[in-house]
């Protein structure tokens, strides 16, 4: 009878930490997945590893409705392909990734919507409905980049990612709107010192920007 | 006991223990085209991945037992399937059907020209309404250089395949403009009221059109306004004649707009060499309030109101002798008010509501006085339900109330007086079909009635379109159209019928790239016009016909030359009618055989200026020469026309500012549209005759526009702090 009471308890007790040791498991790949995945970003070049990394991103999103690292991760993944479409003259595919880039940081935003990170990367997507037609979209999306820009930079001032995408924006701006080389360098150039000083929260928080931000920079001063 | 109970605990490891399952297999299209970067993975875990160069994928999972499988691929519907995991590898096929999208489907383009930022099948965009040389920023110029579309240099309105004037009609958010163009004496040409910024997209029907619209046998045009103003903002414009003012206020949910405009082209007409003797040059005072309020995130209120004052007065040629002059002076006064209410209910149907107020008084007086009063009140109501993405129902019903009273009088006839009172309804439902990316339908049916004629008719519409290829498609289009006879042949006779118009339509366009090409084929057979003898307009009836026939062509490429944007429309048409007063079959005069427009616009980034050209052909036209025997044999000359316009962009201070400059006529060709004859005869026995000239052999344009106040800009210093 001890005994039967004894292996009661051990199958009750075991089949608990098996719960448990299943949610660390899940944790742990989710850690795993996340950290690859990211790593993977760094050096991605080619539309084609963008696409693996926003399908592997959308997946961990599915299975982890918690956290919005994995849908903002997606929605910077389509905002590159769709700069990858644009280079290939592609315009009209390019839409439709700016629209999946939307949809996905909409699920972020939804989970944090106070994040630095995620308002600045909104920013980047109004940017990109800019270049869809900038003639056309321009008046409209304009005054949208910079509101979300500001907010980001209210809430976080030592976030680079919104400095630098301020700094594109009015690189890309018309002179006479306020824009140009010369209005653009300060913001390149305070992105940049603050590309080197930062210190993501996280292995899995972003740090993308400084390559690009450092190539704006360039440009702005050549 | 004890050999169970170890038996027991192994189980349950097993049970928790990852059991691996292989998945390959391939995703690919019905076509057998593989799909690259689609994402397949078990639902609920983090099993998945992307499939590869050529459509191949491999995973392991470790869950078991029946799970979902999910294929997703941008531009596909995703596939969902039960599949069975037990340690045994499996070996998948999976298709995937293209989604039902604007960019992948086949949309209905015959007889539809789209101007807009709205949807991705446009032709032409809002900006280049403004920007197109010769058009000075009015919608109908602009879009006369679409094809389907005459030159009729004396009028200024839109005559499209073959159709007068009267039978191309306006829509703004789906109601009925009664004077969308300023008001003219004979042979003045006349401007369209509206402002193309007020509007988010344009569609411009040459023919087919849906059952939403009727009482137009030709043409609708149909202008969507504009949502909430994007932001608060102050603009001044200086004019070569005239100025104006507006201010826009907005806030979270709503924008108002107010607009005061004043144009007198007095001081112009005196330093420019003017065709036409002026007594007093045209001046017009205007002024608009726009307001918009976003009810919820799907609901919008619109409301628009716009009030004008013109006057001119000038040497006209008499009726009864045309080398004899007459002072002629015009009075207008016109109001439009509008408003409507657009919201979703639930996720699959939306409801419009929409009311409407147009008033009309031109006084023309000379040495005979004639007084014009139009007013309409108008109601619409339209419900859309989308059961399924491919599948969207529309009804509606709408109702106007029409007064329409003239009054002429002269010292030798005295007086005569109409009075047209109206009451018309109409009913419609559509249906509109995605069979599948390859093929869509539209079909339609509206029920029309008139009091005042005292008619109902029901007309059928339908048009489809299949796409032939990856960028291109062929479309079809019928429709059957009614509209009621205008004033000028109620006036003696109100026991008529509608007059109708029957429209066939082939269409193929080819679109990829920011490069357009259209070609389109059309028959439109005129039934029941009015007809009557010159001597007795009172004894008429709807025994007129008459048909239109033509080819256009349409080429855009904004592609191909950096900054440069090019594009061009050549129509043929061939028409002819038994109506009015006509003795036999013939041409209309409105009617030209060839009509060609070639647009080009560069853009300089340097200079921060466009600079457009625009050039326009017009084969001669027919008009009736009462000294010769035979009907409408004298040809106009054939209209050319080449006019520039340059836009500079700056800024005064921190105002954003543009310089317009704009010349038609650049060259000086000499323009004629046919001549006027003397209604009697002079004492030889000659109608005598004088010519039909724009009022000016050319106009210079030239405007200042600064945006002032806030214009969300930051600078360096205010943001890095």
């Amino acid at each position: 009878m001890k005994t039967r009471i004894f292996f009661l308890f051990l199958c009750v007790g075991m089949s608990g930490m098996l719960v448990e040791a299943s949610a660390q498991a899940q944790s742990d790949r989710y850690t795993q997945l996340m950290t690859q995945t990211v790593a993977l970003l760094d050096t991605a070049r080619s539309g084609q590893t963008f696409l693996q990394a926003s399908n592997t991103f959308e997946r961990i999103a599915m299975n982890t409705p918690t956290e919005w690292l994995p849908a903002y991760y997606q929605a910077y993944c389509q905002v590159m392909l769709a700069t990858d479409k644009m280079q290939a003259g592609e315009m009209e595919s390019y839409g439709v990734h700016i629209d999946k880039a939307q949809d996905a940081l909409q699920l972020a935003s939804a989970l944090a919507p106070k994040e630095a990170e995620i308002l600045a990367l909104q920013g980047y997507i109004y940017q990109a409905r800019i270049w869809e037609n900038p003639m056309t979209k321009g008046a409209e999306f304009s005054p949208k980049v910079q509101e979300a820009l500001q907010t980001a930079i209210a809430i976080n001032p030592q976030n680079p990612r919104a400095h630098y995408l301020m700094g594109q924006q009015l690189l890309f701006t018309p002179e006479f709107y306020g824009g140009g080389s010369k209005a653009a360098l300060p913001w390149l150039e305070k992105a940049e010192a603050l590309f080197a000083a930062e210190s993501p929260a996280s292995a899995l928080h972003p740090r993308w920007g400084s390559g690009a931000n450092r190539y704006m920079l360039g440009r702005a001063r050549s | 006991m004890k050999r169970l109970s170890i038996l027991m605990v192994g189980a349950l490891l097993a049970a928790w223990l990852p059991g691996q399952t292989t998945l390959t297999g391939i995703v690919q299209e019905a076509s057998g085209e593989v799909l690259v970067g689609a994402n397949i993975f078990v639902k609920d875990s983090y099993d998945g991945t992307s499939t590869d160069e050529k459509g191949q994928f491999s995973f392991s999972c470790i869950e078991s037992g029946p799970q979902l499988l999910v294929v997703s691929s941008l531009g596909y519907q995703s596939l969902e399937q039960y599949i069975e995991l037990n340690g045994q590898a499996l070996q998948l096929v999976l298709t995937l059907e293209p989604l039902a999208n604007e960019l992948m489907t086949v949309t209905i383009t015959a007889g539809a020209f789209e101007a807009g930022d709205e949807k991705k099948t446009t032709v032409l965009n809002a900006l280049d309404i403004v920007t197109t040389a010769g058009a000075l920023a009015d919608i109908a110029s602009a879009m006369n250089t679409l094809p389907g579309t005459q030159r009729v240099g004396e009028s200024g309105q839109l005559f499209v395949r073959g159709g007068s004037a009267q039978e191309t009609r306006t829509f703004i958010d789906g109601m009925y403009v009664q004077n969308p163009f300023s008001s003219t004496t004979p042979n003045l040409p006349a401007r369209g009221r509206f402002s193309p910024f007020l509007f988010k997209g344009t569609l411009f029907s040459t023919g087919g059109y849906s059952a939403e619209y009727g009482q137009a046998l030709s043409s609708a045009l149909i202008l969507n306004t504009q949502d909430l103003a994007p932001e608060t903002l102050t603009s001044v414009s200086l004019m070569t004649i005239g100025g104006g003012l507006s201010h826009t206020q907005r806030w979270k949910n709503t924008s108002v707009s107010a607009y005061a405009d004043y144009s007198n082209l007095g001081p112009y007409v005196r330093l420019v060499p003017q065709n036409i003797i002026w007594d007093k040059a045209p001046s017009t005072w205007s002024g608009q309030v726009v307001a918009r309020h976003k009810t919820s995130p799907t609901g919008m209120l619109k409301f628009q109101s716009q009030l004008s004052r013109s006057r001119l007065s000038l040497q006209s040629p008499m009726a009864e002798n045309v080398q004899q002059l007459e002072s002629l002076a015009l009075h207008n006064d016109n109001y439009f008010a509008s408003a409507s209410y657009r919201e979703l209910i639930g996720d699959s149907w939306s409801i419009f509501a929409g009311a409407a107020f147009n008033y009309n008084l031109d006084t023309l007086a000379g040495t005979f006085g004639l007084n014009t009063r139009k007013q309409s009140i108008q109601s619409r109501l339209v419900v859309q339900y989308v059961p399924l993405a491919a599948l969207n129902l529309k009804a509606g019903a709408e109702y106007l109330r029409q007064s329409f009273k003239e009054r002429y009088a002269d010292a030798e006839n005295g007086s005569f007086e109409t009075n047209l009172p109206e009451r018309y309804s109409a009913a419609f439902a559509e249906a509109e079909w995605t069979l599948s990316s390859q093929l869509a339908m539209r079909a339609g049916l509206r029920l029309e009635h008139t009091a005042l004629l005292g008619q109902l008719k029901l007309s059928p519409r339908l048009s489809m379109a299949h796409k032939t290829g990856a960028h291109s498609q062929m479309s079809v289009a019928y429709g059957q159209f009614y509209q009621t006879p205008e004033p000028e042949q109620l006036r003696y006779n109100t026991q008529l019928d509608f007059e109708r118009a029957d429209h066939y339509i082939l269409n193929y366009q080819y679109d990829y790239n920011k490069r357009i090409f259209r070609l389109e084929a059309y028959h439109k057979q005129y039934k029941k016009l009015v007809r009557y003898e010159t001597d007795t307009p009172w004894l008429s009836d709807n025994s007129g016909r008459g048909y239109a026939r033509g080819v256009e062509v349409f080429f855009r490429d904004s592609k191909s030359i950096k900054y440069t944007d090019f594009w061009m429309s050549y129509s043929l048409l061939d028409t002819r009618r038994l109506y009015r007063d006509f003795p036999e079959e013939s041409r209309p005069r409105f009617a030209s055989t060839h009509n060609l427009s070639v647009v080009g616009k560069r853009w300089f980034p340097r200079i921060t200026s466009s600079v457009g050209l625009t050039y326009a052909y017009g084969s001669p036209r027919s008009y009736n020469n009462p000294n010769s025997t035979a009907f409408n044999d004298a040809l106009t000359r054939p209209y050319h026309d080449l006019s520039f316009s340059g836009s500079y962009l700056t800024h005064i201070g921190r105002h954003f500012t543009i310089v317009h400059l704009s010349v038609s006529n650049l060259l000086g060709f000499e323009q004629e549209f046919g001549y006027q004859y003397s209604q009697t005869p002079n004492s030889s026995g000659e109608y005598s005759a004088q010519a039909i000239r724009p009022p000016a052999r050319q106009f210079f344009f030239i405007g200042l526009f600064v945006s002032l106040g806030k214009r969300v800009k930051i600078t360096a210093e205010e943001a890095l702090d």
